[in-house]
């Protein structure tokens, strides 16, 4: 299990870490693919196994992404690549007021049972 | 209500070719995020966890149906068919796209509306008593004051750049209905001993981190004088306020540390010293602002009994028991409408409710509307004989729960379903209190119930003034809440007890539960308020259902 700097959530170890931020252009929650694009989809979202390949990430991200992206930074994820923080999981799901998960009304999490 | 006038188009449509072009050059690569983004934030643009989000400035909470209408059609257009009215008599659009937010500024110019002083460190959007003008108990309408204000404070040099943000509320009746006791400063309308109306000017006053009663600087400050004392108490502000720590800068912390008699002495001399060059306002502007808001002309008296419709019909009874008011001609009413339906999401208008809410304005109530800091939407001035068409198309449009001032009629702040600031959610909770209670069928038994909701110390839910409280927090990633009891906004301001320990998302609303049916089991009667006990009994009791049972 790698050692996150990151405080224990919930009282879980991160056991990955993802790169999130906002789309300048549309404000929409976005992670980094394996690829190196952004894709809506937290499940699709590249898993760093260690904080600081991540952090490397978001340092790359910053310098390369600063005029499509805003506040780009990394998320700790679960054993099964869902974010720990019920912040980033409202982030990834949407409020929880209305069901309109993402501003494309796109079912983000449509395999997922939380 | 006001006028704009050639004036103020202008500079609002300065505003918005302004905002495109900086925009663009942001779209375009040209200026950082770093460098757009307090440029943003004072065009009331915010990014929040989802989407931007906008804050429209409602001076006052005063609309007209042609501004609703456009607002539906804002929500319609660009966002996802709803907005969301705040405590700060504002709407904001949750669901804003960066490349569009220059036609939605143009959209709202079209109707004398902007988004400017929604953020920033500037003296904010005025608020005032969302009964203004109509209310029984009132010496003045304060929106005038609110206005002057407005166009005092608007653009100008010296308040641009402010300590930190600036808030404030008028009140135009010894009932305070607009909470000014926690603004920066609360200004209260009064008559001097000679029938003189001038101003009773409170200070210091506060939510957030540090929760402070304002207190007062002046008991009385004539209307002459009123804007040149305020420049005083700004430049001393701007002067002395801390700008090293933005926790420790707003006003109340410099009375704070300073003690409010220092305060006075510095703001008492530099007005002296102001006071002599200061030019008094023009006449022409003043009767302008005076006859924009006169009362409409109010019709004759009508055939309408409101007792015996009400005795006709129990549902219409308990709506207007709840949502009529007493207006200062016998003739007429105020209405609140409740956004606040059970389960639903505080404050939220769908865009066919805000077309619905618009057109009864328009066709029954002199074409006004406001926006309460309770989130619900007010008809200030109605005919009686029009309230049973009113009731019976609220009842169409799914707004007329009859809820206001219960337990239902919830403040909740948008919290961590939206707010990037936040630290637990609050609609959530809200809906879920408004439901519980719903289902046990005690809303009424339980009786005037202010229960107020923040999603982190910020307090924009204001929960430090619910007579319960609930402020959400973040534990190691897990939500908790933590509960005061006795708060207070109006004229007998109070900052609510800590009951102790939080409660988890799961937890807090049996906690409530206790507290309410606590409460009902110990009244005297169901003449003693829920205040009134929390009033004789103090916070041991509370803890003791709480954390001891
Ligand atoms: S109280 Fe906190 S969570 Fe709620 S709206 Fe204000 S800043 Fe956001």
């Amino acid at each position: 299990m790698s050692q996150s700097k990151l405080k224990t959530i919930k009282g879980v170890h991160p056991r990955y870490f993802a790169v999130t931020a906002n789309l300048l252009l549309t404000g929409d929650v976005v992670y980094l693919s394996p690829t190196g694009r952004w894709v809506w989809d937290v499940t699709h979202a590249k898993q760093f196994k260690t904080e600081t390949s991540a952090e490397e990430a978001v340092r790359e991200c910053q310098s390369l992404y600063a005029n499509q992206t805003v506040g780009i930074y990394l998320i700790a994820l679960d054993e099964a690549g869902w974010p720990l923080s019920t912040k980033e999981q409202l982030r990834t799901k949407g409020p929880s007021n209305y069901h309109h998960n993402n501003r494309n009304g796109q079912q983000l999490v449509a395999n997922r049972k939380r | 209500m006001y006028h704009y006038q050639d004036f103020d188009r202008d500079f609002v449509k300065d505003r918005v070719s302004e905002f495109r072009t900086i925009t663009q050059r942001r779209i375009d690569g040209v200026l950082s995020e770093d460098e757009y983004k307090p440029f943003r934030l004072q065009n009331g643009l915010y990014l929040q966890l989802h989407a931007y989000m906008l804050q429209v400035a409602i001076p006052y909470g005063t609309l007209s149906s042609r501004q609703m209408h456009k607002l539906a059609d804002i929500a319609e257009r660009w966002d996802k068919g709803y907005g969301h009215f705040t405590t700060r008599q504002n709407i904001q659009f949750n669901w804003m796209k960066l490349a569009d937010v220059g036609d939605v500024l143009e959209a709202l110019s079209e109707v004398d509306m902007h988004a400017i002083q929604t953020s920033g460190n500037c003296i904010r959007n005025v608020t005032a008593d969302h009964f203004a003008g109509c209310a029984p108990d009132e010496i003045e309408d304060p929106r005038m004051v609110a206005e002057l204000l407005r166009q005092w404070s608007t653009a100008h040099p010296e308040f641009a750049f402010l300590p930190r943000k600036f808030k404030i509320a008028v009140s135009g009746a010894p009932n305070d209905r607009a909470v000014i006791a926690f603004h920066d400063i609360g200004i209260q309308i009064v008559q001097n001993r000679d029938g003189e109306t001038g101003y009773r000017i409170l200070i210091g006053g506060g939510l957030g981190r540090t929760p402070l009663i304002g207190q007062e600087l002046s008991a009385f400050v004539p209307k002459a004088d009123l804007l040149c004392y305020l420049e005083a108490v700004m430049h001393i502000y701007n002067r002395y306020g801390r700008r090293d720590n933005k926790y420790k800068a707003r006003i109340k912390i410099l009375v704070q540390e300073n003690g409010l008699a220092q305060t006075k002495a510095q703001i008492d001399a530099y007005f002296a010293q102001i006071k002599k060059t200061h030019r008094p306002l023009s006449e022409t502007l003043l009767r302008k602002i005076k006859d924009d808001f006169a009362l409409p002309n109010l019709s004759k008296a009508s055939a309408f009994d409101l007792e015996a419709q009400m005795a006709l019909s129990p549902a219409f009874a308990r709506w207007a028991g709840q949502s009529v008011h007493a207006h200062r001609d016998e003739n007429h009413v105020s209405i609140t409408i409740s956004l606040k339906k059970q389960g639903a999401t505080p404050g939220d208008a769908s865009t066919a409710q805000m077309r619905v809410m618009a057109e009864l304005a328009k066709a029954y109530a002199y074409d006004e509307l406001r926006v309460s800091h309770e989130q619900n939407i007010i008809l200030p001035h109605v005919p009686k004989e029009h309230l049973l068409a009113i009731y019976q198309a609220l009842q169409e449009a799914d707004l007329a729960a009859a809820n206001i001032g219960l337990v239902s009629d919830i403040i909740a702040c948008p919290g961590l379903d939206y707010c990037s600031l936040a630290t637990a959610r609050s609609i959530t909770i809200a809906q879920q209190i408004a439901t519980h209670f719903e289902g046990l069928k005690t809303e009424y038994d339980i009786g005037p119930m202010k229960i107020k909701i923040s999603g982190c110390i910020n307090a924009c839910g204001h929960h430090h003034v619910g007579h319960i409280g609930i402020l959400g927090l973040d534990r190691a990633g897990v939500e908790n809440y933590q509960i005061t009891i006795g708060g207070d906004g109006t004229q007998d301001a109070a900052i609510g007890e800590r009951t102790g320990p939080g409660f988890s998302y799961e937890q807090i609303i049996g906690a409530i539960d206790r507290i309410i049916a606590h409460y009902l089991a110990k009244r005297t009667g169901k003449d003693e308020s829920f205040l009134a006990y929390y009033k004789r009994v103090g916070i041991t009791p509370f803890k003791e259902v709480l954390y001891h049972a």
